[in-house]
């Protein structure tokens, strides 16, 4: 547990670094987490028992962590709610537009996914 | 009424402090996915909602600031970049399934994000919001942690939608995970 959590730290430090370093507008979270990949992709050759137990122990906290994901919005969302008076007059319309381009989003996301997704395996 | 002095005095010392505020939000958390649960996974009883509602009524009717409370929930919120990292393995698990469908994914999730941004700049235009009105909401809160705050503002459309077009279970995992990347990236980009 701690090794993992050691890891995943580790990790986004490297992220947060190298975001720092070039100057990039990609979150460190981010370049932290395709580095991560790229490691457990690369140490898949490697069969030997440290790194089985590494990779097992980094796998298990990582689902545990996520399994969470969503408690980890609570203070943000929060913080969406105690500030909606500078939203003056204009809550009712922010909601309604919120609504209408989080679902247009995502069906037509779904949609081209789906459309795409038959035309391959149409081939 | 020394007894009631002394509770007060309890108080002022607890409100000041980070271990309050976290055990409320995780408190107020396990209560939502308690009945989240006891409704069957309704979606619209979203256990996120319900924390929030619980520790907005606690903060507003005990008059404390959101500085405040963020001082303590901070905990909770910096583990959003470790949890960010460990989507790694997600991702790492279904690698063969994402290479395999890479060209559909790549398509439809860059097109989805740009949408998502040109609607809604195309709605408020519509619906004739200022922009500074939005700025102005979202500083503050921005402020303190670091801009990635209206990351899943769609959780809960999410289970709806998902039936509502079929999508196959499997497929969902990744998708969403990518598109909370996607997203991160939109509010990141314009700091």
């Amino acid at each position: 547990m701690l090794r993992a959590i050691f890891v995943i730290f580790f990790f986004q430090l490297l992220g947060e670094a190298l975001k720092k370093f070039f100057e990039m507008r990609i979150p460190g979270p981010v370049i932290g987490l395709i580095l991560l990949l790229i490691t457990l992709i690369f140490l898949k050759r490697f069969k030997t028992t440290i790194v089985n137990k590494l990779r097992n122990d980094v796998l298990n906290t990582s689902n545990y962590i996520l399994s969470y994901l969503s408690l980890l919005f609570v203070p943000i969302g929060v913080g969406v709610v105690m500030h909606l008076s500078y939203l003056e007059n204009n809550l009712f319309k922010v909601l309604v537009i919120v609504f209408i381009s989080t679902i247009l989003t995502i069906g037509l996301t779904a949609f081209l996914m789906e459309k795409i997704n038959k035309r391959i395996n149409k081939k | 009424m020394i007894e009631k002095d002394k509770l007060y005095s309890i108080w002022v010392y607890l409100q000041a402090e980070p271990l309050f505020w976290l055990t409320l939000t995780i408190g107020s958390y396990l209560v939502g996915d308690y009945l989240y649960k006891k409704s069957k996974l309704f979606p619209l009883v979203n256990p996120v909602a319900i924390s929030i509602l619980i520790i907005s009524l606690v903060l507003i009717n005990l008059d404390i600031s959101y500085e405040r409370y963020f001082d303590g929930a901070k905990f909770i919120h910096f583990m959003l970049g470790p949890a960010t990292v460990a989507l790694a393995i997600p991702i790492y698990k279904q690698f063969k399934l994402i290479q395999k469908e890479a060209l559909c994914i790549s398509v439809s999730l860059v097109i989805g994000s740009l949408f998502a941004i040109i609607s809604t700049f195309a709605l408020c235009e519509i619906f004739k919001i200022d922009d500074q009105v939005l700025f102005n909401w979202r500083n503050p809160i921005a402020n303190c942690n670091h801009n990635n705050f209206n990351w899943n503002y769609g959780c809960i459309l999410w289970n709806f939608c998902f039936r509502f077009f079929k999508i196959k279970r499997y497929v969902s995992t990744w998708f969403w995970t990518w598109t909370c990347i996607a997203w991160n990236w939109n509010c990141t980009s314009d700091e």
